[in-house]
């Protein structure tokens, strides 16, 4: 079962995140928000808020933290405002078939059904590739790394608030699980209390080790056409550390598919 | 040809990895189950056999002819050794008489006599296959004793695969196979008293093992009084007291691990060194319990075979002999003593802990046991079995040799190990 809130902080802070990666794989998507400064704000109520900082090419996600100022934010000014009455609102836009609320912006409209469509267009076209479209080797790698990002964003998102996940993901003892793909993508997921977050790069203190060969073991894992077991055994992906956090993990694991359909 | 030890040039094993391509087609992970290359906690896989060709005494020979010294013992059943001469024999003759027939053979009656003079607290025996049957019966013997539906259990012990011993959320597990299930830390009688008060008139069974032996933590032994508080708390609420023998039995004591610590449980569940590795369990308990196990529906197609039962006979009359228990304490200890010692070598911490005849060890450098898997990783290599975070088991076929060739294994493998760990040594 899918709780509509989960839902959107998948999306909100696993799915966007992914925007970040998507300039730097794809040229039509870079072209799309070249030369643009502009900060996107996205107000969902009942799920959460977060920002897209276009800069010069360079994208940012930033959800806000605890404690910050700006409601969490970073200081900053902020030129478009999308609001959204429930999660089910903001889930319905990302499926298409809702529009946001402006609430300051009137006038970037025409951007954000523009170049910023296209823009996010490009993310959906790696996402849902075609078999005959996994074929080339160049979207493939894309296609891998950013659904990579979006279901290890995503994990700490459903590791925290799935109920079901999280009656496992309470338990995982505290540290930093890296999951790395052999000389490529690296991201980390840490635990601390049960709460999960996720961070790009390789931890320099993981407590333990989640490694894919390569990008099609991690295809293959992400895409359901790898069983876990089967692709341990074969040394397609291996673990190494403190394993009990990877044992309490596979719950949460389990769950994205559900998710990210 | 035949390795005898990976000293000079470490095992590979591309026999064992041809025939794993062909065991995952057609069977589901290759090798399910313990002894599968995932959940036998082979790290790295690259550094483990998958298939054992041959075994005898304390060795096994994997599929591409590396020999190693064996500290498994097949997850425990192995306790006289591989191949013991006089359980072979005794199964051997069965054999020739009947195994699996119409009626039972007269080997059930004399194992069943056999151990209720062997195990301090059994009046009566009742034989399965493995030791999840046994801890699975204890459950519903309990439940049809007291009436009652939950059961106390003590977070991270281990009582087999049956649904209602799996933790929700795994595969194929549903929140009401577990609904009956209160859970306890190890060691923390308070927070079970706790328990107890807050189900009164609920709880059937409080169910852990005789000490605490989890896989990735150090096992810990009952505190001082702990079982006998246990054993007060459950006789003045009326909650039958059992415990999971399957692993700890008979490496501690011949009287059983209860015995060993100075405690009565109603029922006590046995396995692994029950017939040296013929198949059977068995779950024995006192008077108070006769009836109602005799109400419980439980049996299987294979439950009465006489192999197996002659070979327990024969395993534990010759377990008796030898004074089995305290044999495999003694060489454990000076296997750990040794081991620990060749760590210290190398400015390694190896922590050794659970009762020597079925110890745990742990480099205490740093807390992720990636340490500790290179450790196991380098010595499998060089032909000393051992995998990276279940408890090891000691056999009392284990030689002096056995024992100083694995010491000098040790100190190869720690030599590694602390030279690729030179900022944690």
């Amino acid at each position: 079962m899918i709780d509509e809130r989960v839902l959107a902080r998948v999306q909100l802070y696993g799915l966007f995140k992914a925007l970040e990666l998507l300039p730097q794989v794809d040229a039509t998507a870079a072209e799309a928000i070249a030369g643009r400064n502009l900060t996107i704000e996205f107000r969902v109520s009942g799920a959460g808020r977060a920002r897209v900082h276009l800069d010069n090419g360079i994208v940012r996600l930033e959800a806000p933290n605890d404690a910050g100022a700006s409601g969490g934010f970073d200081p900053g000014s902020v030129q478009v405002i999308l609001g959204f009455t429930s999660p089910a609102h903001f889930n319905a836009m990302v499926a298409g078939t809702s529009q946001p609320i402006p609430l300051k912006g009137f006038r970037y409209l025409g951007f954000l059904s523009g170049p910023f469509g296209v823009f996010t267009g490009r993310l959906e076209y790696y996402l849902r590739p075609s078999a005959e479209q996994l074929n080339d080797p160049e979207f493939f790698a894309a296609n891998t790394r950013l659904t990579a990002y979006v279901a290890f964003h995503a994990l700490s998102e459903i590791g925290n608030y799935d109920a079901l996940a999280n009656k496992s993901a309470r338990y995982i003892p505290d540290g930093v699980i890296q999951l790395k793909v052999l000389d490529d993508v690296g991201l980390f997921v840490s635990a601390q209390s049960g709460k999960l977050t996720t961070g790009i790069g390789d931890h320099p203190q993981p407590r333990c080790v989640l490694w894919f060969k390569d990008l099609k073991a991690l295809n293959g894992i992400l895409g359901g056409t790898l069983n876990t077991y089967d692709g341990i055994a074969l040394e397609l992906l291996g673990m190494k550390g403190f394993i009990p956090m990877i044992d309490y993990i596979n719950p949460v694991l389990g769950r994205i598919a559900a998710y990210l359909q | 040809m035949s390795n005898d030890t990976g000293r000079q040039t470490p095992y590979t094993y591309s026999a064992s990895r041809e025939l794993f391509s062909r065991a995952i087609k057609v069977i589901p992970a290759g090798i399910p189950g313990h002894l599968g290359p995932v959940e036998s906690q082979f790290i790295p896989i690259d550094a483990y056999p998958f298939y054992v060709d041959r075994v005898q005494d304390s060795h096994f020979w994997d599929v591409d002819g590396n020999r190693f010294i064996d500290y498994m013992c097949a997850y425990g059943p192995n306790v006289l050794g591989y191949n013991h001469p006089v359980v072979d024999a005794a199964a051997r003759e069965q054999r020739e008489k009947g195994d699996c027939m119409a009626l039972p053979g007269r080997k059930q009656v004399e194992l069943a006599e056999l151990l209720v003079d062997t195990i301090t607290i059994a009046d009566w025996a009742f034989f399965m296959k493995n030791g999840n049957d046994a801890t699975s019966l204890a459950v519903m013997v309990a439940r049809a004793a007291t009436g009652r539906k939950r059961a106390v259990l003590v977070k991270g012990g281990y009582h087999g695969v049956a649904p209602w011993t799996q933790k929700e959320g795994r595969a194929g597990i549903t929140p009401e196979d577990v609904a009956n299930n209160l859970y306890v830390e190890w060691n923390n009688y308070e927070q079970l008293e706790q328990v107890v008060r807050d189900h009164p008139g609920e709880i059937a069974v409080f169910m852990a093992t005789p000490y605490h032996h989890p896989v990735f933590q150090d096992n810990e032994l009952p505190a001082e009084g702990y079982w006998q508080k246990v054993e007060k708390l459950c006789r003045s609420n009326g909650i039958v007291l059992a415990i999971d023998d399957v692993r700890t039995g008979f490496r501690l004591s011949m009287g059983g691990s209860a015995d060993y610590f100075g405690f009565e449980p109603d029922l006590a569940c046995y396995c692994k060194a029950l017939a040296n590795g013929y198949n059977i369990s068995a779950l024995v308990g006192s008077d108070a319990m006769r009836s109602a196990v005799t109400d419980v529906f439980y049996t299987g197609s294979y439950w009465h075979s006489s192999v197996p039962m002659a070979a327990g006979i024969a395993t534990i009359n010759e377990l008796k002999r030898i004074d089995g228990p305290s044999l495999m304490i003694e060489k454990g200890r000076r296997l750990t003593d040794g081991l620990a010692a060749a760590a210290s070598d190398y400015g390694i911490n190896l922590k050794i802990s659970g009762v020597p005849s079925l110890f745990y060890q742990r480099i205490t450098n740093d807390d992720t046991l990636m340490m500790t898997q290179e450790f196991t990783a380098e010595a499998t290599r060089r032909g000393a079995f051992f995998v990276s975070h279940h408890n090891h088991f000691i056999n009392a076929s284990l030689t002096d040799e056995d024992i100083d060739t694995t010491l000098s294994i040790a100190h190869d493998a720690f030599a590694v190990v602390a030279k690729n760990n030179p900022d944690k040594v």
